[in-house]
């Protein structure tokens, strides 16, 4: 859609001779990305978040510092193969037609290389394709569905989140040793595709690991205010255990009626996918609750301690796990550029894929060339009661579970539906 | 009429230094020129021609508006649509708030086409286009036996009610709440052979791509035969409906066959517009179905101006432009962009709260309100056509 014509080889290769493609190459001094977050909407504090962690990346790709200097040797600190990263932002407002205008804005007026964002599965989804098919590279943020690399998994993006199955797939064995095997589960799940394949996941790990049956599972509008009529339902159902299904500024709300409900004392409560935003605006709620978080300050690694205190010097605040994905995923692409030594789309892809680090604070990890997921470690947290939250500490780490003991391969589960498409040189 | 004759002859006799005589005469046949189809056509095409050079490539007026080609092509997507809606609403006097149904419906239908038989575009256009028609027939079978408030609200009802069909029940032809990715390879070059990424020869300047021809053939298509449609017997009916329905029908009119009509008319406009937006976007979004997306249309109608056919486009394009480029200006490109009109200014610094991309919505809202209290009556256009009659007649020499 959005093919800039322009001279046949670029500087952009830094050398080899490379045709023009997507936004290669690329004009002027100065290389774009662009962070396509939301500002707006029932997602808005992630997205807050995941902005200053891209403004950081781009602040350290230019001057180093960070995990440029200490983790990712293939970065120098002076820009990213002679040019300086600039960078334009853009609103998804939680909603994926929304986010299809502003990544096209991207691409067809400012001329982006990457851009990068998420925060809501659908919104990312719209973005690969936008990505696709205008062959410039989409660097996955926070999206948890299982379609963002099964059946909707695109040659142009890449994503370093676990999704909805490893969830479960590291969450019931926890629940189960803590809870015992007999019991029946409730679900209420945002409704869209992150909340629908979470609770697909949940159901079937839940039914085969831990042996527990499900009442029933309710969707839910997202952006919802009001939960108490589906609480009071699942009040009634009879069940021992309580999912939320929820996220944002969502999973915060329901969670919180939940606990004022008085469920929590009469079933045990479990929240998939937790971040920090989410469990500071819950707060004494989320005492005992059990999750999957992305990331956390309190996993204890040299890059997660850098990570941390890089960020907090700069805008004095603990990262969330949505931070650390938007850093490590645009230092990523810029390394695979370095290696690549062009920012030619094809070649920055095959360097991304099968390839293998250790330097983002999560263990050893692959970015599958399969389906584009990187596999990587889950780890599993429970809330802390409200008189040991104190700023940046709301869960406890319960165990980091080991990739060797999640996932599936290639022609499984999700993956089995990936078809990732061109490479755009072929 | 007879008033504008009246004064040509008059400025003759009265205006001595004979300038006057000129004007009033070149006015008189600019009037009755452009009145003419030909002529309303001709000027959808320069003005279709020159927009998307004007909006993204011309050298100080695109960086001004920071425009963009695939915002243009957006604009006349949705301009098409308004026009569809207009048709209905501002010609026939029965208020919508359920066209997403033939918006999202003409889109759906051509994205599941593309993907299950055919990408070609032309089949893709035609495949939406029927689907909407079909679609409008009933609806408007159904909710057309109540006027109003009540149409209103069951044609709304009925659009939601597709909304939900197509995100759960229906989600696995439809994609869910995913949206439905086509995906820009599904979609086959036009005609078999012109693919739609390659500039047009010669007017690559003017209009790039030919995605945007095709959208832009589609706009003028539209506007001729909706011009035409308003401008025959069968039009003017529909404004004799509007204005008393009851009359109508004692002139021995069938009201009921020419609301439907109207109706499906301005339904398979919609659904053209929506089979454009699935060819240019590459994917259907399950929100082009839902009530937010028939209250853009009826903001963008109102803006531009209700009953007129060149009013919707452009209510379309100031809609899209606050919603997609004031959204993204930071203050930071707001700076730059003062700066390069006055050069110099460099020692200002805008603050923070100088960006105006969190008060869009605000902004939007203003300029709705604007129009709705200062321009009821044809909104910009209207405001627009009013100025050029107060030169006109300061031309005129009217004393």
């Amino acid at each position: 859609m959005a093919v800039v014509t322009g001279p046949a080889t670029g500087r952009g290769g830094g050398g080899g001779d490379y045709p023009s493609l997507g936004n290669f190459p690329i004009e002027g001094d100065a290389a774009v990305f662009g962070f396509n977050v939301p500002t707006t909407g029932p997602y808005s504090s992630e997205g807050e978040d995941e902005l200053r962690a891209y403004e950081l990346a781009a602040k350290h790709l230019n001057e180093g510092g960070g995990w440029v200097d200490s983790q990712f040797d293939d970065l120098s600190g002076d820009g990213v193969l002679d040019y300086q990263i600039d960078y334009v932002e853009g609103d998804t407002a939680t909603d994926p037609s929304q986010a299809t205008n502003s990544a096209n804005q991207m691409v067809d007026r400012d001329g982006v290389i990457m851009f990068s964002g998420g925060s809501s599965s659908a919104t990312a989804i719209a973005q690969q394709q936008v990505a696709q098919d205008s062959k410039v590279l989409y660097m996955c943020c926070l999206t948890h569905s299982n379609e963002t690399t099964g059946v909707e998994c695109r040659r142009y993006g890449f994503r370093e989140m676990f999704n909805a199955y490893t969830t479960g797939q590291a969450l019931a064995p926890v629940v189960a040793e803590e809870y015992g095997e007999d019991n029946s589960f409730y679900q209420l799940y945002a409704d869209y595709s992150w909340g629908q394949t979470q609770q697909e996941s949940m159901n079937q790990f839940l039914t085969e690991i831990a042996g527990w049956e499900q009442v029933d599972s309710v969707p839910t509008p997202l952006g919802t205010d009001d939960y108490s009529s589906f609480l009071s339902e699942a009040a009634n159902s009879g069940a021992d255990v309580l999912i939320l299904n929820h996220y944002g500024l969502d999973g915060a709300t329901s969670l919180q009626q939940a606990v004022d409900a008085g469920l929590k004392d009469s079933m045990t409560l479990l929240v998939p996918l937790y971040n920090r935003p989410m469990a500071e605006a819950a707060g004494d709620a989320i005492s005992g609750v059990f999750g999957t978080a992305a990331w956390d300050s309190q996993i204890d690694n040299e890059a997660s301690n850098q990570f941390t205190e890089v960020f907090q010097e700069e805008y004095d605040r603990i990262p969330s796990g949505p931070a650390q994905l938007a850093y490590a995923q645009t230092l990523q692409y810029a390394a695979a550029v370095e290696r690549a030594g062009t920012f030619y789309p094809p070649e920055v892809i095959r360097q991304l894929e099968d390839y293998e680090y250790d330097n983002i604070g999560m263990g050893a990890e692959t970015m599958r060339a399969c389906d584009h997921q990187a596999i990587r470690d889950v780890p599993v947290v429970r809330g802390l009661p409200g008189e040991e939250q104190e700023q940046g500490s709301y869960f406890e780490i319960v165990n980091v579970t080991s990739r060797d003991d999640l996932w599936y391969g290639c022609d499984e589960g999700p993956a089995a539906e990936c078809e990732l498409g061109p490479y755009g040189d072929e | 009429m007879s008033d504008e004759t009246r004064r040509a002859d008059d400025t003759g006799t009265v205006d001595e230094t004979g300038t006057g005589l000129a004007g009033g005469d070149l006015l008189t046949r600019w009037r009755s020129v452009k009145e003419r189809e030909s002529f309303v056509i001709l000027g959808t095409v320069v003005a279709v021609l020159l927009f998307p050079y004007l909006f993204a490539r011309a050298p100080v007026v695109s960086e001004i508006l920071q425009g963009y080609q695939s915002l243009a092509e957006l604009m006349l997507i949705w301009g098409i649509f308004v026009i569809g809606f207009d048709l209905l609403h501002g010609y026939t006097g029965l208020l919508s708030f359920g066209h997403a149904a033939f918006w999202g419906g003409g889109a759906y239908a051509a994205g599941v086409f593309a993907i299950h038989v055919s990408g070609s575009p032309i089949a893709m256009i035609l495949v939406g286009t029927t689907f909407a028609v079909l679609l409008a027939w009933v609806l408007g079978f159904l909710s057309l036996r109540r006027g109003g408030i009540y149409f209103a609200i069951l044609t709304l009802a009925f659009a939601q009610m597709l909304f939900y069909v197509a995100l759960q029940p229906l989600s696995n032809l439809t994609g869910g709440d995913n949206g439905l990715g086509i995906g820009g390879s599904t979609i086959e070059p036009l005609l078999g052979f012109i693919p739609l990424d390659a500039g047009v020869p010669v007017i690559t300047m003017f209009v790039d791509t030919w995605m945007y021809m095709l959208i832009g053939i589609a706009m003028v298509v539209t506007v001729a035969f909706a011009y035409r449609v308003l401008n025959s017997p069968y039009g003017m009916v529909f404004r004799a409906i509007r204005e008393n329905e009851q009359r109508a029908e004692f002139v021995g009119l069938n009201v009921w066959r020419y609301k439907l009509m109207s109706f499906v008319l301005s339904g398979a406009i919609a659904g053209l517009a929506g089979s454009l937006f699935a060819i240019q976007q590459a994917r259907v979004p399950v929100e082009s179905l839902f009530w937010t997306t028939s209250g853009e249309v009826v903001i963008m109608s109102v803006i531009g101006g209700v009953g007129s056919l060149f009013g919707g486009p452009i209510g379309a394009a100031l809609y899209l432009y606050i919603s997609n480029i004031v959204q993204g200006m930071s203050e930071v490109v707001l700076f730059t962009q003062i700066d390069k009109l006055f050069p110099g200014a460099q020692a200002v610094v805008l603050p923070e709260w100088a960006s105006p991309a969190p008060y869009w919505h605000l902004i939007l809202g203003l300029l709705f309100v604007l129009v709705v209290v200062f321009i009821p009556r044809g909104g910009i256009w209207g405001g627009l056509q009013s100025i050029g009659s107060r030169i006109g007649s300061r031309f005129g020499g009217d004393r």
